[in-house]
């Protein structure tokens, strides 16, 4: 088992041809539809929101890349293995899952109903149990697949009004560290990318909020946000053959956030 | 997209402890994606040597340094002599680390042992990343990469003065992260068991320590340092521009059994 030294541009993640189904047309999402298309992967998108999916795919049309777009509500029953076979027609197969799909709402614990807790739950990580096991049973049966979803530092750290979503991100890193030793003899690995703060539609609210930036900021080392591109490079490494070896890891991509 | 290859043409890197094992594997593999290395060893000239010549054939160049890094006096001296052979040093990879690989279990610990794991290890990496981190922020820039192990998730009953070490590696990586930002990052890559000369040579290794543990990797692999020297070098590049003050394992799964 040995990696031969790069010869080319292209070369070097070797995702060419890769078939790559993203969950989330937004964000880092969406960005990360990008770069995988940039590196030659062909990329299938599923998004609940026609919209987003539309923008999306115009940019994906912009760059000439090969894509499929696949509306669907991914909190639907079922709907997990319905995406994926549909993905793997479309696609012709498929060698990499990436979740990034998620909400948040930012209140006391106190606050919250049970209906708005169990609404979260599903969206952030009930989707990706659906998702994830589609993937998983396609990607075993072929003995190779890379399987990432978005957690967050919310997963690690304590944030005050981030009861269900920092609940949702913390369940997602043990449902795929489970999932990376039941299926790490199959070939397929199972990695969370874990962002700090990063400028995304799901924090442009908050970040509007009077004085709100400068307090996030000041939480970071690195003294800025992240930017969805900043994902990507993480993203499409944890794809590549040089990431074989990596399996069950959280990896936190926060500018030193899970520092202070 | 950004131009991600070669990920280290026009830099210069040093890695510690390059004359051997994992250390080697990483200098060429830098040497294979353009970079100008630095080859640092203590005792291992023939070896550093040799990863030299193997930087040759991959089209790069290099220097030897030869220092104890477990003295600062020397650490300067070799800050000195990098620096003015290369002008500038973009990446520093702190590999050098004494895993007590003599000692089979935690009954044998004696004073040499933990006095030496203990200098190379935290005193070692502490100075490193504290002298060249120095420089690196006054040029503006730079990235320092800790060997860690997946020792740090798991501890080892064989030597619980190496897992000591190793767990200290991350309070340096996190302090100097901290201290660092935002020009230089700071970054422990965690492998787990790879076959280095070391460790095959290894008494337990031959006598039953390599099945047991290839039953406890999820993966079911014990690689060569060469397949995971591309993974440690990423934590170095721009990909991995926002990460600072963490760890990354690639242990194929080693650390959840039984952690």
């Amino acid at each position: 088992m040995t990696i031969e030294a790069p010869t080319t541009a292209a070369d070097w993640l070797g995702l060419a041809g890769s078939r790559v189904l993203v969950a989330g047309a937004g964000g880092i999402g969406g960005a990360c539809a990008i770069a995988y298309a940039a590196a030659g992967a062909t990329v299938a998108v599923v998004d609940r929101d026609e919209r987003t999916l539309d923008t999306l795919g115009a940019e994906l049309a912009g760059i000439g890349a090969r894509h499929d777009l696949i509306q669907a509500d991914l909190t639907e029953h079922g709907v997990g293995a319905r995406v994926v076979a549909e993905a793997v027609a479309r696609l012709g197969g498929l060698d990499v899952l990436l979740h990034a799909v998620g909400i948040n709402d930012r209140r006391p614990i106190l606050e919250f109903t049970e209906d708005e807790w169990e609404r979260i739950l599903q969206v952030n990580l009930g989707s990706v149990f659906g998702l994830a096991q589609a993937a998983g049973r396609h990607m075993v049966a072929q003995g190779f697949g890379r399987i990432l979803a978005l957690s967050s530092v919310s997963g690690l750290l304590a944030h005050h009004s981030h009861g269900p979503y920092a609940a949702s991100k913390g369940g997602i890193n043990q449902l795929l560290r489970v999932m990376a030793r039941e299926w790490a003899a199959s070939g397929v690995t199972v990695n969370a990318l874990a962002p700090g703060y990063i400028e995304t539609p799901l924090t442009a609210v908050e970040l509007a909020k009077p004085g709100k930036r400068a307090d996030l900021e000041s939480l970071v080392p690195a003294g800025r946000l992240g930017t969805p591109e900043e994902l990507t490079g993480p993203a499409l490494f944890l794809s590549s053959k040089h990431a074989a070896f990596i399996t069950g890891h959280v990896l936190y991509i926060d500018g030193g956030r899970t520092l202070v | 997209m950004t131009q991600i290859y070669p990920r280290f043409a026009g830099k210069t890197v040093l890695v510690t402890g390059a004359g051997t094992g994992f250390g080697a594997e990483i200098a060429v593999r830098a040497a294979q994606e353009g970079a100008k290395v630095a080859v640092h060893y203590r005792s291992s000239k023939a070896g550093a040597e040799q990863t030299l010549a193997r930087i040759r054939e991959a089209g790069s160049d290099g220097i030897l340094v030869q220092a104890d890094i477990g003295s600062w006096a020397e650490i300067t001296r070799m800050a000195d002599e990098v620096f003015a052979a290369f002008g500038t040093l973009d990446v520093l990879v702190n590999n050098v680390g004494d895993v007590s690989s003599e000692q089979m279990g935690w009954d044998q610990l004696t004073q040499e042992a933990l006095d030496a794991v203990i200098d190379i290890d935290v005193k070692g990496t502490l100075l490193m990343t504290h002298e060249f981190g120095e420089r690196m922020l006054k040029q503006g820039h730079g990235s320092i990469v800790q060997v860690g192990s997946t020792v740090i998730v798991r501890g080892s009953a064989r030597a619980p003065q190496y897992a000591a070490a190793k767990y200290a590696i991350l309070g340096i990586t996190k302090s100097y992260a901290k201290a660092f930002a935002p020009a230089v990052r700071v970054n422990t890559f965690a492998p787990g068991f790879m076959e280095t000369e070391r460790l095959l040579n290894r008494e337990d290794w031959k006598s039953g320590r390599r099945e047991v543990l290839l039953s406890q990797t999820p993966m079911g692999v014990i690689p060569p340092p060469e397949f995971v020297a591309g993974a440690c070098l990423w934590l170095a590049t721009d990909e991995a521009a926002h990460l600072t003050g963490g760890y990354m394992l690639a242990d194929g799964g080693f650390n959840m059994v039984g952690a």
